[in-house]
């Protein structure tokens, strides 16, 4: 087998970058049904205040503990959840791979959200740090755990659109 | 139309007419007018009314404190020495900084920055620098008395875990303010120790005075959060109990299971849009319930004006609070608890269900956009239009119905009595 051409650490950086790109561009193009497609069976996606995080507090606003709760997301968010229309845009930056393992990478990040209303205006929705345990399972990244906690602790009247 | 002096009576503008007696009809300057608005600051918010301010379980050892709002006015609450909770406005008594400047933590006492000046757990003032000057330099005038610039203190009433406070000499005991329809139904949800879970802030471009006319409205529950019928969370046809005390100002929701809820054929004959006979949960987890009361209460709404609402919806439980931030924001503050008993399942449960309620809310996030819209469409400066809501009107005293606007009707008259001059 030939060498490969780069350092496991950067190849495994390349290969969050596109999977990052990939992820951003299904939530920010607002196809959210395919977004549960982003986990493995067993995750976990939350999404916690700095507020209640630094406190060791656990209540977070978003809370899913398999995919089934990912996909009944999707589900209220298609068929029930009322909210007004709204374009998000994710911005990530710094990230760092913590830890990369054969088929395990655990990644920090800093986001923001901008979010765009019917008024036309841009906002900063939220910004946060996100931490995720990525697995790779049949050839591709999937999500393990994600956990997302967010500086912007008031929330602008309220958090549907997954991020 | 009936004319009602309400608002400033000896002012230039005129006074505000109420088209009805009974609350039915509220003009819509109520929401976005400032004369309004700081007339509610003094009248309801610093008048004889109990604000809740938080759980004791937030602050459980000395010297633990917690900054928050009565109204506009920052007041922060803290454990004292002999394990009561002090609460004061968060105001130096020198040049009026805030003196507290963190959400909440842990001191031996405070000290304002700006001067340094010092204040004990209880906001009496400890120490001023150079009081007595500085080699030739003079300090305070030798009549300066410390006693008379702390910071300014608030009465402080507990009632079960839930703490208020109050500006006013003049209200009555705290357990007279909640009333005896009132404190029953706390009684049942604080009925043992509790664990505080934490805090979820949303922040609403509304009037605080659209969401309690959303926690007394059963109307909309079923109309606007979707959830509930579409996942058979709960219907209309379930048991169900309103509570009112004798001012109209404090009310309660309950819903109640019962057999009958599982009949969805009433969506079927009325054509209710909204509800989707098949749609179900990849995994129901996050509506089970585990019935902590008998009967089952599904789910409790209890409205403690002017700041407070007790929730428990399945199992979550919170207290609300409602911190208005102007005529047109209002921010909702869920103080999220569990109970010290609970056992890891039931701990376990109550942070999935914390996904029904707050900014994400299954059966909540909602709220929102509804007091929102109703703002966008009022607010403009002169509009004298009104609301109409006439469900349930002329039904008899005492009707239990989760399709009436009785209970809004009730804290408007209410309101209008505890405003007027």
């Amino acid at each position: 087998m030939a060498e490969p051409l780069l350092p496991p650490k950067l190849l495994a950086r390349l290969e969050v970058e596109e999977f990052y790109g990939d992820y951003i561009a299904c939530l920010d193009e607002a196809r959210i049904e395919e977004w549960p497609d982003f986990f493995a069976e067993e995750a976990s996606y939350r999404v916690v205040s700095r507020e209640n995080w630094e406190a060791g507090l656990p209540i977070s606003i978003f809370l899913c503990r398999n995919r089934r709760q990912i996909q009944d997301r999707v589900a209220s968010y298609l068929e029930a959840n009322i909210y007004p229309d709204q374009w998000n845009r994710h911005l990530i930056s710094a990230v760092q791979l913590t830890d990369v393992r054969e088929n395990e990478i655990f990644v920090a990040s800093n986001y923001g959200i901008l979010q765009t209303r019917q008024d036309g205006e841009t906002r900063i929705y939220q910004s946060g740090r996100c931490y995720d345990r990525l697995v790779r399972t049949d050839g591709r990244l999937r999500i393990h755990s994600r956990e997302l906690v967010y500086d912007t602790h008031a929330v602008a009247t309220l958090f549907v659109m997954p991020i | 139309m009936i004319t009602i002096e309400t608002l400033n009576a000896s002012g230039k503008r005129p006074v505000l007419q109420w088209p009805s007696e009974d609350g039915a009809h509220v003009p819509y300057r109520l929401f976005f007018e400032r004369e309004i608005f700081d007339r509610e600051q003094e009248r309801i918010f610093r008048g004889s009314n109990w604000s809740f301010v938080g759980l004791s379980v937030e602050v459980p050892r000395l010297g633990d404190y917690k900054s928050t709002y009565i109204g506009d006015t920052p007041v922060v609450i803290v454990r004292g020495k002999e394990g009561e909770i002090h609460g004061w406005v968060n105001r130096c008594g020198h040049r009026g900084a805030k003196v507290c400047r963190h959400l909440r933590g842990n001191v031996r006492n405070f000290t304002c920055i700006y001067h340094q000046w010092q204040y004990g757990l209880d906001g009496s003032l400890l120490g001023v620098p150079f009081r007595k000057g500085l080699k030739t330099m003079h300090g305070m005038p030798a009549d300066f008395e410390m006693s008379a610039h702390g910071l300014q203190p608030l009465r402080v009433g507990s009632y079960r875990d839930l703490v208020f406070a109050t500006f006013s000499d003049d209200a009555p005991p705290l357990i007279d303010f909640l009333g005896p329809e009132m404190t029953p139904l706390i009684d049942a949800v604080f009925c043992k120790p509790i664990t505080f879970l934490g805090i979820t802030r949303q922040r609403i471009k509304a009037n605080w005075k659209l969401y309690i006319e959303n926690v007394k409205d059963p109307y909309h529950g079923h109309l606007l959060h979707l959830f509930h019928n579409s996942f058979n969370v709960s219907r209309p046809t379930m048991d169900v109990g309103n509570r009112l005390d004798p001012r109209g100002l404090h009310s309660a929701i309950m819903g109640i299971a019962n057999e009958a809820m599982h009949d969805t054929s009433i969506y079927v004959s009325d054509k209710v849009g909204t509800f989707k006979e098949d749609a179900t949960l990849a995994d129901p987890e996050v509506i089970r319930a585990r019935p902590e009361t008998s009967p089952q209460v599904k789910s409790l709404v209890q409205s403690i004006f002017p700041s407070l609402v007790v929730q428990r919806i399945h199992n979550s439980l919170a207290a609300r609070q409602i911190v208005p931030r102007g005529p047109d924001e209002f921010e909702l503050v869920f103080h999220m608890f569990g109970y010290a008993d609970d056992d890891a399942e039931l701990a376990d449960m109550r942070l999935l269900q914390a996904n029904l309620v707050g900014p994400a809310g299954f059966i909540s996030m909602e709220d929102g956009e509804a007091t929102e819209i109703v703002q966008a469409a009022i607010s403009q400066p002169g509009n004298e239009a009104h609301s109409g809501m006439f469900m349930g009107r002329g039904a008899p005293e005492g009707h239990v119905s989760l399709i009436t606007e009785e209970l809004i009707r009730a804290f408007w008259r209410g309101y209008r009595a505890m405003m007027a001059d």
